[in-house]
Order: C-alpha cells, then sequence, then structure tokens
C-alpha cells in the first residue's frame, strides 16, 4: 500500500470509497487448436473507460490469468497464475500519450512473487471522468492439453477509490 | 489493515467491537447469475459499524451441501461479482469482477480497505455474483457445485464526548 494523500487538486480529501476497473480477454477457447499464435489482443476499452463523477484514485495493478481445468469427482480449477502470465506481454497508456508500461513487459515481471501478486504504486494514479486506460497484450497462451484445459483467461484490475474531496 | 479514524462525524469514537456480516449462496457453474439472500449484507442494528474488509471464499460441494473442498484462490477466480454500496450509493465494481483479482494473492486472501466503509441501519452491500459458465464445455453430470461465501469485516463503534 502506497501513499495516501490529503489533498486533490488543492482540495482536501474527506472520503474514499473502494473501486475496481476490472477488464479480461479468454483467448484458445477451444481444445485442438494448438499451437495458438502469439497475436496481440487488446482489453476492451468499454472495460477501462472512467465515467463516475469522482476521481478516481488507483493504487495497483492486478494482472491475472487462469485456464480451467476438471479433474475426476472434484472441481480443481488448477493453473499457475505466475506461468500463464509469462505467456503475455503487456502495454498500458493513459490516453492517447501517456505510457504506463512500453508495450513489450512480460505481465509476471510487473508483480512482486507468488504470494503477493499485485503492482503496487507508491503514489496514487488519478484520473477523471471522460478519461481513458488501454490495456493490450501479445499472447502466447500455454499449448491446449486436450484431456482438460479448455481456455486462457488474461486479466487486469486497477484498484483503488473514488474520493470525495471538499466543497 | 486500512485507517482507523478517531472520529465520525465529529463525533469521538472511544471503543471498537469486532463485527462480521456473512453470507452464502449455493450453485452450479451452469447457473449464470446467483444471488445472495435479500438484505444478506444490510446492517441492522441502531448503532454504526465502520467496514475494513471484504473477505470471500469459495466451495466445492456435493449434492447433500457438504464442504468437499476450500478452492482457495483458484475458486475465487471462477466468481465474478458485482458490488454496490448502498451507504454511498455508488457502485464499487465498474464490471463484474472476479473474487480473486479483489485480493492480494494468495498470501492475503482479503480485499481490504484503505479507508473504512460506515453504515447505519439498513445500510450495506448489495452483490450478485456470475458463475464462470463451463456449461458448453462439461456434460451436465460434471459440472460441480460451488458456494460462494462473502463476508464483510470490521467493528461495532462506540462513542464519547469529543
Amino acid at each position: 500500500m502506497g501513499r495516501l494523500p490529503t489533498h486533490y487538486a488543492g482540495k482536501r480529501i474527506i472520503d474514499r470509497q473502494p473501486y475496481v476497473m476490472f477488464t479480461d480477454v479468454i483467448v484458445g477457447s477451444a481444445v485442438g487448436t494448438n499451437p495458438i499464435p502469439a497475436v496481440p489482443y487488446q482489453f476492451p476499452d468499454a472495460d477501462l473507460a472512467f465515467d463516475v463523477d469522482k476521481p478516481f484514485e488507483i493504487h495497483r495493478l492486478i494482472p491475472w490469468a487462469q485456464y480451467l481445468v476438471y479433474t475426476g469427482d472434484t472441481f480443481a480449477p488448477t493453473y499457475d497464475v505466475l506461468a500463464l502470465l509469462d505467456t503475455a506481454e503487456v502495454g498500458i497508456r493513459h490516453g492517447a500519450n501517456i505510457e504506463m508500461v512500453k508495450g513489450g513487459v512480460v505481465m509476471s515481471s510487473l508483480v512482486r512473487g507468488s504470494a503477493r501478486q499485485t503492482w503496487e504504486w507508491e503514489d496514487p494514479y488519478y484520473i477523471a471522468r471522460g478519461e481513458n486506460l488501454h490495456v493490450a497484450i501479445t499472447a502466447t497462451p500455454p499449448s491446449l492439453d486436450a484431456t482438460d484445459q479448455v481456455a486462457t483467461r488474461y486479466m487486469a484490475a486497477f484498484v483503488g477509490n473514488l474520493i470525495v474531496v471538499e466543497g | 489493515m486500512g485507517r482507523t479514524p478517531d472520529t465520525y462525524r465529529n463525533r469521538k469514537i472511544t471503543a471498537r467491537h469486532p463485527y462480521t456480516v456473512q453470507s452464502r449462496t449455493d450453485a452450479i457453474t451452469a447457473q449464470q447469475v446467483v444471488t445472495f439472500p435479500s438484505g444478506s449484507f444490510l446492517y441492522d442494528g441502531d448503532g454504526v459499524v465502520e467496514i475494513h474488509r471484504m473477505v470471500p471464499r469459495v466451495f466445492s460441494i456435493d449434492e447433500n451441501g457438504d464442504v468437499l473442498l476450500d478452492l482457495g484462490a483458484a475458486g475465487l477466480a471462477l466468481v465474478d461479482v458485482m458490488i454496490r454500496c448502498t451507504a454511498h450509493d455508488n457502485e464499487m465494481t465498474k464490471r463484474a469482477t472476479p473474487l480473486a483479482i479483489l485480493t492480494l494473492g494468495s498470501e492475503e486472501l482479503t480485499w481490504e480497505w484503505p479507508e473504512p466503509i460506515y453504515l447505519q441501519k439498513d445500510q450495506g452491500f448489495v452483490v450478485t455474483c456470475n458463475i464462470v459458465d463451463l456449461s458448453q464445455l462439461y456434460t451436465t453430470d460434471e459440472i460441480p457445485l460451488l458456494r460462494v461465501a462473502l463476508a464483510f469485516q470490521g467493528n461495532h463503534l462506540t462513542f464519547g464526548a469529543v
């Protein structure tokens, strides 16, 4: 957890309300299509278009990936998140010009480790209504196992707070 | 753990007593939307509670409702939630979001808030779940039963003179 500023744009912050902007893209939805070529995937811009009338104070990015399997009688959605994040390179922009992650960074290298899979920001990043974040990946998902693996889902969430400022 | 303010609406907080509200719902994964019982996460006392975190859990269960397995972080990735806070009259999630991605990783399967949310009588959270749809991938008798349990944790507040 980074710093919690007392002010935003010169005004005192009087309340914070937890808020999340999440997006995902699913790759390789059918068994038997491997090897899947490395191709770019754009996360839906609509997911990351900020449209609330309070500023969004972002504290962390959480990248995530999973695939789903079914084994025997007990449901066991086993996966190794970091290994899957190794298979995608990501680029992140704020608006048209502000590059937050230069394209080509392996997703797993953004996070601290297997027990703490977040990219924590020392100072929060603020976006206002009408602004947009953009996330794109180039993914080479692991080869599908014809017996149990069914799809790979890449995800990203910007986590923080809506803030209320005085007067 | 986030901040624990000294005051609430200019009233001095003199004591905190742990408070948790929890509910659960059972679903098969073929169901796209499941809801918790009405009012599950609304505070119905006469005081004020401050909520610091949400604690999600997902279990696989058998047809008798007995728990087979706590699915941990993997299970949390199978359930997307939309959460609305009635105290702020705000959505807390822009779109349905996996429970797993709200937590900080296997080290800490909770969604911690830097500042608490305060609830008074009849205020709280309205939660809708989407279960990842596996119905196109498995035959009906293979699809497992899931139990989704959510808890909101914090404190009941006692006030004194400022």
